[in-house]
């Protein structure tokens, strides 16, 4: 008799208590979609980058949301990191910045999440709706829905942008966040009149009337993997080895000027712990230049991996301000 | 005023915080759904040997860890590979 790779010799007829993780979304996680690019993407990187390990989802569910996954060993990085000598940080940081420079070479035909698919009885993967924490705080979440604004996939940067501008229409426009708007910030200027100079702001954006897109292809920049939420307590470590990358639930394809921001290793809970991140963000950016020189990146690719970010997406994904 | 997100990084950031409150009754309800969902899809693999059973049963739950967005719960389930 073959064994299967589910069962050992050592399991026959034994009865073993083993572990998986039980994820549950909390209350104000877009869902579907929060829940469904986490197993989405995970598949993707599973299929596409093997090298990315991440834990294997079993089962999940919608109503009530909820997904089944491989229970991973290891420590949390954040944990681990004092501890590392000099050298195992370089090492470690060079393990990070392959993974960046692998995400980056992964291209998408547009702007969005994954939803899993299932084309002639093929299980993979698709483009769906973004999943982004500026489109869910302070009530935004309620509209994250077709009928509200456009939340995605995008097949251009430019209509990401109008998107954005969309959702914010609607979040000072519509009676079911009424409740939620902060009027703090509306002491000099009315709603109704912010929400004017926003339409008046999209409009120009969509003619290219505006200065922002006067200055900057936003449409030629190639579209990658981004993890979206990559740092020091969503990677498990095994001493200077990676067992596992955890919650892609905000991964999506994004521009490549969006790709790297660094990656926070240790809690930001005191001045010092700030100083560690700063450091070893600034050489953790070095060692990256050197990883995707070698593995043949382009000028261009190079000067928008290590720009500050495109500036249109910078004004649009940080909150409204009527001032 | 709470701040805008990140701009650069998708998710916001958030607090993470511990609990000790019993587990709840709807979190031991999706337990034994979800065993019994991984169970029903390892019996029907292709790869598992027609001479082979496979059984999965829900031991214990516990709390594990809380993040921005997930409440991340530890199934203990017991596993039996077994000849029919």
């Amino acid at each position: 008799m073959q064994l299967s790779t589910q069962a050992t010799t050592d399991e026959l007829g034994l009865t073993m208590v083993k572990r998986l993780v039980l994820r549950v979304p909390k209350e104000d996680a877009l869902l579907p979609h929060q829940l469904l690019n986490e197993v989405a993407f995970r598949g993707f990187v599973t299929k596409n980058l093997p090298s990315i390990l991440v834990p294997k989802v079993h089962a999940y569910n919608l109503t009530p949301p909820w997904i089944v996954e491989d229970f991973i060993e290891g420590t949390l990085l954040s944990t681990l990191w004092p501890r590392y000598s000099e050298h195992e940080k370089e090492a470690v940081c060079r393990k990070f910045a392959k993974m960046v420079a692998m995400l980056g070479e992964t291209t998408f035909g547009g702007i969005g999440g994954l939803v899993p698919s299932n084309k002639n009885g093929r299980q993979g993967t698709e483009l769906g709706p973004t999943v982004e924490g500026c489109k869910l705080f302070k009530g935004r979440g309620k509209l994250h829905a077709p009928e509200f604004y456009n939340i995605g996939p995008y097949k251009s940067a430019k209509e990401y942008v109008l998107a954005y501008y969309d959702k914010e229409i609607a979040y000072y426009s519509h009676p079911v966040t009424a409740g939620d708007i902060d009027m703090d910030l509306f002491e000099k200027v009315q709603v109704a009149d912010f929400v004017e100079t926003l339409r008046r702001n999209r409009g120009n954006l969509q003619r290219g009337t505006d200065h922002l897109s006067a200055d900057n292809n936003t449409e030629e920049e190639p579209f990658v993997a981004v993890h979206g939420d990559f740092h020091g307590r969503n990677i498990l470590m095994n001493g200077t080895e990676v067992n596992a990358v955890l919650d892609w639930e905000f991964a999506g394809a994004y521009p490549l000027s969006e790709l790297f921001d660094g990656i926070d290793v240790v809690e930001m809970d005191s001045e010092e712990m700030e100083e560690e991140n700063d450091k070893w963000n600034a050489r953790l950016r070095m060692i990256l230049k050197e990883v995707v020189e070698e593995r043949g990146w382009g000028e261009r690719e190079k000067r928008l991996l290590f720009s500050d970010g495109n500036p249109v997406l910078q004004t649009v994904r940080i909150e409204m301000f009527p001032y | 005023m709470d701040s805008a997100p990140n701009i650069r990084k998708n998710a916001p950031t958030t607090p993470r915080s511990s609990t000790t409150s019993p587990i709840p009754a709807d979190i031991l309800q999706n337990a034994k759904l979800a065993i019994e969902r991984v169970s029903s899809a390892k019996c029907g693999a292709s790869g598992v040997d027609n001479d082979l059973k496979e059984e999965l049963e829900l031991v214990d739950v516990d709390f594990l860890a809380e993040g921005g967005y997930n409440v991340v719960w530890l199934i203990k389930y017991r596993h039996k590979v077994y000849i029919i």
